[in-house]
């Protein structure tokens, strides 16, 4: 029988299907894990994020439709928003620190991870290492951290107009950056 | 429209109130720039979790990530005494309104009262931990405060309930109502939460057909406030900032 795929999963899940919920699980626990860990920093906190994903599509609390563009896409979002509101909510300010390990290769990580995500991962770091601090920063800050636009504005002393065209600018010469590597987003398309 | 563009940013991290990112989200539909900026930042940034270095998720995540999901639904049922009336989706408590509406007046009231608390015992879960360190794992509960029958004015033939409930620190009040009048032209129902006699705006709707509305409003006021009653009244739009109109429900709380 043919493996189901996300959306019809999904719809499955929609329909309180357990298995179905497992399967998705099993699809996305450890890139939903390990990008909860990178945003909250914290074992305890990230299976925290993963119980909050996994209720909200359960309960149907999020609503994903093939308008919203590719589940994958759509499920990292709302897991990102769901690790940035409990960080909120952990309220220890998120003090801002360079995730160092970006910059690093992570060959120590286990070795039967998806192939893709990993060589996208590590031209993804290397693409990042060009970038200039500051546009480092305010990618972490803003992606990662999910700081408001106008803690942002303090944080970097810049008037709130110009918030977005800098990181705008930080994200395009990423963008760039990766393009000149080959350009892994292109890639994913196909 | 520049103060809306200006919540991009916040809108795209999810870090606006639920009002505002419906604003935001109606400010989307006319604003061509917002909704290119905004496709600009999700293809720029997507590929950007990607970035994250693979975890080991620790052991038996899945179990107790399943166990809760699942006990999340156990937690509702046990909240609610009628089992035929768990709160399967918000349908059900639509047919129960419409079943029970168009029979005696009296009758309606309390069958709202009853949907109301099953479509708020919805919201309400409990993360149960499985030997896990609790400081980690807070509990996340979101509780009824105050739940209210609003009484019609005189001459009034309507009814409906008020709860209050915090949801995560937020408080939110929740009004449903019934046989009220139809609304004409720009008019809406205006819902005031009331603080010694002074009122605070706190959502409005406007009833369909059958002249049932309802309404959830996020309470963000600043500061303590003790709220004294709710009331709802008849306004000529949606941008009374005091009432203008006569109360057609109203309660104590």
């Amino acid at each position: 029988m043919r493996e189901l795929n996300d959306a019809e999963l999904y719809d499955k899940v929609q329909a309180k299907d357990k298995k179905a919920l497992s399967s998705l699980y099993d699809r996305y626990e450890k890139l939903l894990y390990s990008f909860s860990y990178r945003i909250v920093k914290d074992g305890g906190l990230a299976e925290e994020v993963m119980q909050e994903v996994f209720i909200k599509l359960w309960k149907g609390k999020a609503q994903y439709s093939e308008e919203k563009g590719k589940f994958s896409s759509w499920l990292l979002t709302m897991t990102r928003h769901t690790a940035i509101d409990l960080l909120r909510k952990q309220s220890k300010e998120p003090d801002f620190e360079l995730d160092e390990r970006d910059a690093l290769h992570s060959d120590e990580a286990s070795v039967e991870d998806q192939v893709e995500w990993k060589e996208r991962g590590q031209i993804l770091r290397t693409a990042v290492s060009k970038l200039k601090g500051d546009q480092k920063k305010i990618i972490e800050m803003f992606y990662f951290k999910g700081m408001t636009h106008k803690k942002i504005s303090e944080e970097f002393d810049l008037p709130l107009g110009t918030v977005k065209g800098r990181i705008r600018l930080a994200l395009k010469h990423l963008k760039t950056s990766l393009g000149e590597k080959g350009g892994v987003s292109d890639e994913r398309k196909l | 429209m520049k103060g809306n563009c200006e919540q991009l940013l916040d809108y795209f991290n999810g870090t606006l109130s639920n009002e505002e990112r419906d604003q935001f989200e109606a400010h989307l539909l006319s604003c061509e720039e917002c909704r290119e900026e905004l496709k600009e930042l999700e293809e720029l940034t997507g590929d950007l979790p990607y970035l994250s270095i693979p975890e080991e998720p620790p052991a038996g995540m899945k179990e107790r990530v399943l166990a809760s999901v699942f006990e999340s639904d156990m937690v509702e049922s046990n909240d609610i005494t009628n089992e035929s009336l768990s709160v399967e989706e918000k349908n059900n408590v639509t047919d129960l309104q419409t079943e029970r509406k168009s029979k005696q007046k009296k009758w309606v009231a309390p069958a709202l009262a009853a949907a109301l608390f099953l479509s708020l015992a919805g919201n309400v879960y409990t993360f149960v931990n499985e030997g896990e360190d609790e400081a980690t794992q807070p509990e996340e509960i979101s509780s009824l405060i105050k739940a209210v029958q609003l009484q019609p004015s005189e001459a009034e033939a309507s009814a409906g309930s008020a709860a209050l409930m915090n949801e995560d620190g937020k408080m939110n009040l929740v009004v449903e109502v019934n046989d009220v009048a139809e609304t004409e032209g720009d008019q809406v129902y205006q819902v005031w939460l009331l603080e010694d006699d002074k009122p605070y705006r706190a959502g409005f709707f406007t009833p369909n057909q059958e002249g049932k509305g309802e309404v959830a409003y996020q309470v963000e006021y600043e500061g303590e406030h003790e709220w004294d009653a709710v009331a709802i009244t008849l306004e000529p739009d949606s941008k009374s900032e005091t009432p203008k109109g006569k109360i057609v429900l109203s309660s104590g709380l």
